[in-house]
């Protein structure tokens, strides 16, 4: 298509504020990646994956929140140039130009697990594994669905299996263990972001919290990320590397953060109710990562 | 990283999102719409066929609930058959010893059935000329006594599994072209062409005609027959498909197909028992015109759509033919039986000398290459062709878009390069014709009114709303 | 024995529902025993190796793939199975293919190519329109059908059909509505805010809307439903949904209900939703009693201003002060010039619902009056009849439009009618309305004046004083602006109204006085 030359600016609400000042310098041709109704993902001139989002979407690392309902208007697709300017990012031969002034900076705080008393994260870990269980989706961590044929219950036990060997690897404190158990998880089961890089998404995050007793399992997790990367999917190894930094989407700090109050209360229930609706199963198959990651820190001061 | 939500109510998601109308009846309103900066597309709408009010009470009652869930299952079947329908092109014989129901004395000619008295100049100066080929007369003044002596039996190709272009003048010992459905088992013939000159099928007979079609009975026929002997089966849906991508409609502009063609055969070719001599003489034939592979496409087109013939229920087209005074069509699901109305003048440029008073009326069974949606359906695969039709490349692409209204699937075997590999739209659907009032475009040549002059021009035709909506009609009638 | 088969899409990336849903179609495909799809990664071939279901195909799959796992019952024809699964995958053409703005020819076609098409406009002749509608509704669009002539029963079936899908049906004859600040058909430019109106008559709620912007209020949406939703038959099926629909939405903080008296078994049921909208409602029907809408937990309003001043102030917002006309104090003024013998008021509508207001202001001082659309037969005035009395026309009812385009468009039956009404010594004073922005006539004062100057002038050489009055429904913001107009109409000396409410107290408080 031609460029009509009517270009329509849209703005950008807010962003990651490590990608804003990534952008900020940034100059050159990039790519479209993946398109999705209300989410496309871009190649940056240095090969990071970076996504836009339909606004009221919430905020998540490598990620714009942008003005507009859905991208279907834009007429996107795979491959087409993404020129990275100052101040913007427009799609090459499509009218569109995204102005990153007056983004509002999102800047991902994760909150501290030094804080709470024994027993308060295993009780909020038990609470979370209720809920997630009660409402959680069937076909990746948390089980086969009832009636699942055996490909689905072949990579349901694969996933346990991988799950079982990464959690006694980190029990254990060994890097080389803890290697082989990411490598088992990797890349493994249903969706987008196959399952069991949900799982390590969350017991990732967990491992990142300032305190946490978990903080050996991210130097092997970085190494795997860094030498075994196209085991996954590109999207999937971007949330992988961010989650180990601490970096998650909003909704999954807000309920990382309500626990770490120790005292969630009745806000817990709609802010489990938020991180499952991430993706298809995503959001069940990082909390079950999250869950225990929580369960394995508790377990963890107790040997202290 | 971002991932989706789900789905809220569909008020939530109109108050929610943006608004995107889809106006129909009032241009004003397109106007206001776009003053308040929504995004409006408002139709080119006219009433279901054409404001006849039988043919809305025929759509109406095709389309209660039980029996159009029929006719959809049924016309999936009609165009799954269509699809997977694989005309292999297997070999070439005399018409007597391979078309069913030829006898010496019969002639076939293209389009609906007529009788003798009725046919058009250009028809009777084919039936004449073939008369005098066969030696049923001695010239054609007595050729024309013979065809009205009753002494001949005249009926539609398409009666005799066959397809002819133009006049579609078909008789005992002309050699035609054995395509056989390898899906379904069925066969299709059609005639050889007689490339571009004066020739039988515009009606034109003089001894150099006569001539001609000798030589290609003696020479050209049998030389072919032995070709695919050595060649075995052609896959003609595959050679089909590659001449689109190469910028042919196969209707048309056959530049690409006849090259793919003869790539196939001549290694046959080559290796017949004829002479040097003859072979060079075929090679040159070949070589004289693009046209060469025109009569093969239709016969494939033909193969593939007799598979859906009878599927009971079904509103697919599945003939589209012209006698050069009536236009008639058949559908899937009234089998045997022909809708006509009046064939129309072809608009499009006319060669040097020539003007529209000059042409004769639309004829010819080539449109069964539309019927099957390459011709004038698949315009936008050929952008060279527009101008010989007249034609711009922003139309063509609208003619395949618009083909896409009226039928039932894109056949994903035949595809289109233009429009992002899209298939060609196929299985034209009663129904849809007479809903949209969108008729199939037709590409097509335009032949002298008289007898012996032939082709004049090029262009694109319709068939008569008038088909449909009795096939609709009749339709109703048997369904409903 | 079964066997496997897989479909493996290059660096293909559908939005995970999609995907699940095509795991699901594809599970439900005629002789699949199972489907599984997931990415191409080397844990998950790893998986399908295994099982030993891991063919030359899968195996080639990289990170960015999709694989599609299919295994098929005994006997299955697998070339089927794997184009069913093309189709599931098969996206549409990009309607952008051939250059420039594609034209649809048919409602199925356009809501299919258009990404996001979610409303349709109808306003085809009444005879086909029904049809038209049931193609965009069973297309998943929400219809706005301004065609008329469509019978009772396409009707009900149209908004039954809707009502399952969730999908709205306004209409039929419906000519206002407002979708997230976008005006449709006949509707005015007027400020987003927190005010849902639903309306079963067009002029009725372009008033509401346009009294609520001028009181610094703001519409969210405006829902019409059609004239004949709240009868009996139809059973306000529109207008149900349409609460439902302004009570779910977040954006919408009070709804005003708009429409001549449903009937009884009707009332019970939108009164019913009133009660259960969890949001305040304020209700306007016209000519309607209070009681019954206050016992639903309602806001009674007996007319246009009053129903957009309790809306603003529900919403939170102080109306701005405007000074209380004096319609007495100004009839009395207009009265002290009339000839003896001038006694009645003429009003000349183009909005049905202006005509209703003023005519029942007048009714209600106990005056005889004759309409068109009067509901009492006796004093009914078909189309054609010379006036009689105080008469008030609606020239948008279809007796007058008779295949004519609707007056708010095409002015010129009411504008010969002024110059006719001006002749007649028994009148006092003439009352018309105009009515400004989108669908509208781009000028309806200017083209009237002509004839409003020379009715003034016929009058006067008579040697009597004609009373004008004209009320502009209009915004500042729309195009001509109501402030534009009415300056127009003030040079040439005619009394302008500020409000359609303000225009019958007017015309009641001239009748009485001059009757007297």
């Amino acid at each position: 298509m031609e460029d009509h030359g009517d270009t329509v600016t849209v703005p950008v609400l807010s962003g990651d504020a490590r990608l804003l000042d990534l952008l900020e310098p940034l100059r050159g041709k990039g790519s479209v990646h993946s398109v999705f109704a209300r989410v496309v993902n871009l190649l940056t001139p240095d090969g990071t994956l970076i996504a836009l989002a339909a606004r009221g979407s919430g905020d998540a690392p490598r990620t714009l929140t942008a003005d507009v309902s859905d991208w279907s208007a834009y007429h996107l697709s795979a491959g087409l140039g993404v020129t990275f300017a100052t101040g913007n990012v427009s799609v090459d031969g499509r009218r569109l130009r995204l102005a990153t002034v007056g983004a509002r900076a999102w800047r991902p705080a994760a909150p501290s697990l030094a804080a709470p008393p024994p027993g308060v994260v295993a009780a909020a870990a038990d609470a979370l594994d209720r809920i997630c269980r009660a409402h959680g989706p069937l076909g990746g961590m948390l089980g086969a669905a009832p009636g699942a044929g055996p490909m689905e219950r072949a990579v349901v036990d694969a996933l346990h299996a991988g799950r079982t060997t990464l959690l006694d690897a980190v029990r254990d404190g060994g890097a080389a263990p803890v290697r082989l158990g990411v490598l088992a998880l990797l890349g493994l089961g249903p969706g987008l972001t196959p399952a069991g890089d949900d799982f390590l998404t969350g017991l990732a995050l967990v491992a990142a919290l300032p305190g946490s007793r978990l903080a050996a399992l991210r130097p092997p997790l970085r190494e795997v990320l860094a030498a075994h990367g196209r085991r996954t999917t590109a999207l999937s190894l971007a949330t992988l590397h961010e989650a180990a930094e601490g970096r998650v989407r909003s909704e999954l700090l807000a309920l990382v953060a309500l626990l770490a109050t120790g005292d969630p209360g009745a806000a817990l229930h709609a802010s489990v109710r938020k991180v499952l609706a991430i993706g298809h199963s995503s959001g069940g198959d990082t909390l079950s990562g999250l869950v225990a990651g929580l369960h394995l820190e508790e377990e963890l001061r107790g040997s202290l | 990283m971002t991932t989706e939500h789900t789905e809220p109510t569909p008020a939530a998601a109109l108050f929610g999102g943006e608004l995107s109308v889809v106006n129909v009846g009032l241009a004003m309103f397109d106007a206001d719409l776009r003053a308040q900066d929504a995004r409006v597309s408002t139709l080119d709408w006219t009433p279901p066929g054409g404001g006849n009010a039988d043919a809305a009470r025929a759509l109406d009652a095709l389309e209660r609930a039980d029996i159009a869930a029929r006719i959809d299952a049924a016309n999936a079947e009609a165009v799954e058959r269509i699809l997977a329908a694989r005309p292999l092109l297997v070999g070439f014989g005399r018409a007597l010893d391979v078309v069913p129901g030829m006898t010496p004395t019969t002639i076939l000619h293209a389009g609906p059935p007529i009788a003798w008295a009725d046919m058009n100049g250009p028809m009777k100066g084919a039936v004449t000329g073939a008369l005098v080929f066969e030696g049923l007369a001695k010239d054609l003044d007595e050729a024309a006594e013979v065809a009205a002596s009753g002494r001949i039996t005249f009926k539609p190709c398409h009666e005799a599994d066959s397809v002819g272009s133009m006049a579609g003048v078909t008789s005992a010992s002309m050699y035609v072209h054995i395509v056989r459905n390898e899906t379904h088992g069925n066969t299709a013939f059609t005639n050889l062409s007689e490339q571009m000159a004066k020739i039988l099928r515009m009606g034109a007979n003089d001894r150099s005609v006569i001539d001609r079609l000798v030589w290609m009975r003696d020479v050209f026929g049998p030389m072919l027959k032995e070709a695919v002997e050595f060649t075995g089966p052609i896959d003609l849906r595959l050679l089909l498909s590659q001449a689109l991508h190469m910028g042919d409609e196969c209707h048309n502009r056959n530049g690409a197909g006849t090259l793919l063609l003869f790539q196939a055969l001549a290694p046959g070719l080559l290796r017949s028992s004829f002479t040097i001599e003859q072979k060079k003489e075929v090679f040159d034939f070949v070589a004289s015109s693009d046209y060469f592979s025109g009569p093969t496409w239709m016969a494939m087109a033909k193969a593939a759509l007799d598979a859906a013939d009878g599927v009971e229920n079904s509103t697919i087209v599945t003939t589209m033919a012209r006698n050069g005074v009536e236009f008639g069509i058949r559908v899937a699901g009234l089998p045997g039986r022909w809708f006509t109305g009046p064939a129309q003048q072809v608009i499009g440029p006319m060669f040097a000398g020539y003007r529209p008073e000059d042409s004769g009326l639309d004829i010819g069974d080539s449109a069964i290459t539309e019927t099957y949606g390459f011709g004038g359906f698949a315009m936008s695969a050929a952008p060279a062709i527009v101008a010989l039709v007249g034609g711009t490349v922003a139309e063509a692409m609208g003619y395949t878009r618009d083909m896409g209204e009226i039928t039932t699937a894109q056949n994903s075997n035949v595809t289109i390069p233009a429009l992002d590999f899209q298939g060609i739209p196929t299985g034209i659907d009663v129904r849809k014709v007479v809903d949209t009032g969108i008729l199939p475009v037709i590409n097509t040549a335009i032949a002298h009114k008289e007898a012996g002059i032939g082709m004049i021009g090029a262009g694109i035709t319709h068939p008569p709303a008038e088909a449909f909506t009795k096939a609709a009609a009749a339709l109703a009638d048997a369904l409903a | 024995m079964s066997t496997t088969t897989a479909v493996v899409r290059k660096n293909t990336y559908y939005d995970s529902v999609s995907l699940m849903s095509v795991s699901t179609k594809a599970n439900a495909l005629d002789g699949v025993e199972q489907a599984f799809t997931a990415m191409g990664t080397e844990m998950n071939k790893g998986v399908l190796e295994n099982l030993g279901l891991l063919t030359e195909e899968l195996r080639a799959a990289e990170s960015g793939d999709l694989m599609i796992v299919l295994v098929a019952e005994d006997g299955a024809d697998t070339g089927a199975l794997l184009s069913g699964v093309e189709d599931l995958l098969t996206r549409k053409a990009p309607a952008s293919a051939a250059g420039g703005e594609v034209t649809y020819r048919t409602i199925a076609s356009a809501a299919a190519g258009i990404e996001g098409a979610n409303l349709a406009v109808i306003a085809v002749n009444g005879a086909y329109a029904a049809r038209e509608a049931r193609k965009a509704l069973e297309s998943g669009l929400h219809v706005m059908m301004f065609s008329d002539n469509v019978t009772v029963e396409d009707e009900i079936a149209l908004k039954n059909l809707a009502h399952s899908k969730g999908l709205f049906m306004m209409g039929p004859d419906c000519g206002t509505a407002i979708v997230n600040n976008v005006a449709l058909c006949f509707g005015n430019k007027v400020r987003p805010g927190s005010i849902g109106v639903v309306a079963a008559s067009g002029t009725g709620s372009q008033e509401v809307s346009v009294r609520v912007h001028a009181l610094g209020g703001g519409i969210s949406q405006l829902i019409g439903t059609g004239g004949r939703d709240l009868s009996e038959r139809v059973g306000g099926i529109m207008m149900v949904d349409g609460i439902r629909a302004l009570a779910a939405d977040p954006a919408t903080d009070v709804i005003v209900l708009v429409s001549k008296p449903p009937a009884p078994s009707v009332e019970k049921k939108v009164l019913a939703e009133v009660a259960a909208a969890g949001k305040p409602v304020v209700v306007w029907f016209i000519d309607g009693s209070e009681e019954a809408v206050t016992a639903a937990g309602g806001h009674f309003a007996s007319g246009s201003l009053q129903a957009a001043r309790t809306a603003v102030g529900l919403a939170g917002l102080a109306p701005a002060a405007a000074g209380e006309f004096d319609a007495e104090a100004a009839a009395a003024q207009v009265a002290a010039r009339l000839a003896d013998g001038q006694k009645y008021v003429r009003g000349l509508f183009c909005g049905g619902t202006l005509c209703d207001e003023t005519m029942y202001a007048v009714r209600d001082a106990g005056l005889d009056v004759w309409s068109n659309i009067q509901k009492d037969p006796a004093f009914r005035l078909p189309a054609g009849s010379a006036s009689r009395g105080h008469t008030f026309l609606d020239f948008g009812d279809d007796d007058f439009t008779n295949g004519r385009p609707h007056p708010m468009i095409d002015p010129a039956l009411r504008i010969e009618r002024i110059v006719e009404e001006a002749k007649d010594p028994e009148v006092a004073a003439l009352v018309l309305d105009f009515v400004l922005g989108f669908g509208s006539h781009e000028d309806p004062v200017g083209t009237t004046l002509p004839a409003i100057e020379e009715a003034l002038r016929l009058a006067r050489d008579a040697g009597r004083h004609l009373e004008i009055v004209a009320y502009v429904l209009g915004t500042d913001l729309d195009t001509p602006s109501v402030a534009a107009q009415s300056d127009a109409l003030r040079a040439a000396g005619v009394t302008v109204t500020l409000s359609s409410t303000e225009t019958g107290q007017f015309a009641r408080a001239i009748a009485k006085k001059a009757q007297a």
